[in-house]
């Protein structure tokens, strides 16, 4: 190309590389020799690199003066209660003791062991929800002899209560079961797959989750005026939603970091 | 990083890491700067920095225990924060951001002709980004701002080095319309530069 005039046109195609003095030099002294001719081009030029020094030479700017009181006060609330913290995905993490598919440094030494903090996890869970599901048994049975002694003016009343408590629970049910819905199809959206340990944990947690769900509304549909029973059910629905959130949260957060960075920016 | 600052940083995260809530405060004035400026132009408006300045020292807390010290403090959070800005950048609502160009409908100052020895001042910089389409200005902040080479800046993206380049390249002719007005020429698709009534 040496010799040859070369065209704006030709110089607007070179122009980033030539602004970031990432062309060849004979090339460069090429499009040098047509800038330092055309006022147009010099113009182009002239500005592109100003703003270009420009830019990298930006100072620092502070962050606003509210920024850290507000940042203090949620580390101090989180320092008090870490196990609710404002990120499910930090609480999810917490709960199996991986991040990110990896051992935590907590999980190389202080704590359990991975194995140990998973089964952990699903131990709570599962006590957590036997214990719902054992209150609801007992106020079964306490329930039962209170309806042998029931009266017929007693029982009319009764039914326009259930009929209540059913519209109401079935509203409840519906709203969390959209909740449900749209928080699987987030995580099979995803298309990530999260640790096989990490997945076993949470498909038992999930399995537990259901099955309360199950026990729940078999017992609201036989006594839809029992207290227990409507609560335990609630409760297991929001169990079921948080869990989700805190898969999706998770899964999305290993999406991105197993697409997002380079090596070299992973590293610590 | 010389033994000293490596050691200062040490001391740092571990009086942080025992709970000390000064250490963590010095921590913020030293650093809180650079990583405002990055979250700052990289998202273009100050409430979404804010946010994630926050969110990044938040988890700054959460994972100092884990910190080696292969890097220095400030690397360290750095990564954090452009980790931060590409998730946010990635998230729903940033996409359906990207479909807006307001610096091309936006009315730019006509201030006749360039003036030779153009300058542009830090004020109408810092404003000609935050006004650039999300694409061109993340490519535009961390090529041109914050120093990364177009291959990295392809990674951290998931786009192409040519992407990269015609992003940094457009950031620059639409800052420069933005600066200089009435002489800008406008880019066609394929990022060349035309002048204003030249057939692209």
């Amino acid at each position: 190309m040496m010799g040859h005039e070369l065209s704006c046109s030709a110089v607007d195609d070179l122009l980033v590389d030539l602004v970031d003095d990432a062309l060849d030099r004979a090339l460069a002294a090429q499009v040098e020799q047509h800038v330092a001719s055309c006022p147009r081009c010099r113009s182009l030029v002239g500005d592109l690199r100003e703003i270009r020094q420009a830019a990298s030479t930006l100072p620092p700017v502070p962050p606003p003066p509210h920024v850290w009181p507000r940042l203090r006060a949620a580390l101090e609330a989180e320092r008090a209660d870490p196990f609710h913290s404002t990120r499910p995905t930090a609480r999810l993490r917490r709960a199996v003791g991986l991040a990110h598919g990896r051992p935590t440094s907590e999980s190389k030494g202080r704590l359990l062991p991975a194995w140990g903090r998973m089964a952990a996890a699903a131990a709570l869970l599962v006590v957590a929800i036997s214990a719902g599901l054992w209150s609801l048994w007992v106020s079964r049975e306490q329930a039962e002899p209170l309806r042998a002694t029931r009266t017929e003016a007693g029982d009319r009343r009764a039914q326009d209560l259930v009929a209540t408590v059913e519209s109401e629970i079935a509203l409840a049910a519906e709203h969390y079961e959209k909740a449900i819905a749209g928080l699987e199809e987030a995580a099979r959206a995803s298309g990530t797959e999260l640790d096989p340990d990490v997945m076993a944990t949470l498909k038992t947690n999930l399995a537990l989750v259901d099955q309360a769900i199950d026990d729940s509304r078999r017992a609201v549909r036989d006594q839809p005026d029992n207290l227990v029973a409507q609560a335990s059910l609630l409760d297991a629905f929001r169990r079921k939603v948080t869990l989700l959130q805190d898969t999706v949260a998770l899964m999305r957060e290993v999406r991105l970091d197993r697409s997002a960075m380079p090596a070299g920016l992973n590293e610590g | 990083m010389s033994d000293r600052d490596r050691g200062d940083d040490a001391s740092l995260v571990s009086r942080c890491v025992a709970g000390d809530i000064s250490a963590f405060e010095e921590l913020y004035h030293q650093h809180s700067g650079r990583l405002y400026s990055l979250t700052l132009r990289m998202l273009g408006n100050a409430a979404d920095a804010e946010d994630l300045l926050q969110e990044v020292f938040l988890t700054a807390y959460r994972k100092l225990a884990s910190f080696k010290g292969a890097s220095s403090l400030g690397t360290w959070l750095y990564r954090l924060a452009v980790n931060a800005c590409l998730d946010h950048l990635r998230s729903r609502s940033a996409r359906n951001d990207l479909r807006t160009d307001s610096l091309d409908r936006a009315e730019a100052p006509r201030i006749g002709a360039r003036d030779p020895a153009m300058v542009p001042t830090r004020f109408d910089l810092e404003r000609a980004i935050r006004q650039l389409p999300p694409a061109s200005r993340s490519c535009f902040v961390l090529h041109d701002v914050e120093g990364f080479e177009h291959h990295e800046i392809a990674s951290m993206l998931g786009i192409a080095v040519g992407t990269s380049k015609s992003q940094v390249h457009k950031a620059r002719m639409k800052i420069r319309a933005k600066l200089v007005g009435a002489s800008a020429p406008t880019t066609d698709r394929a990022g060349r530069a035309s002048q204003p009534g030249e057939t692209p």
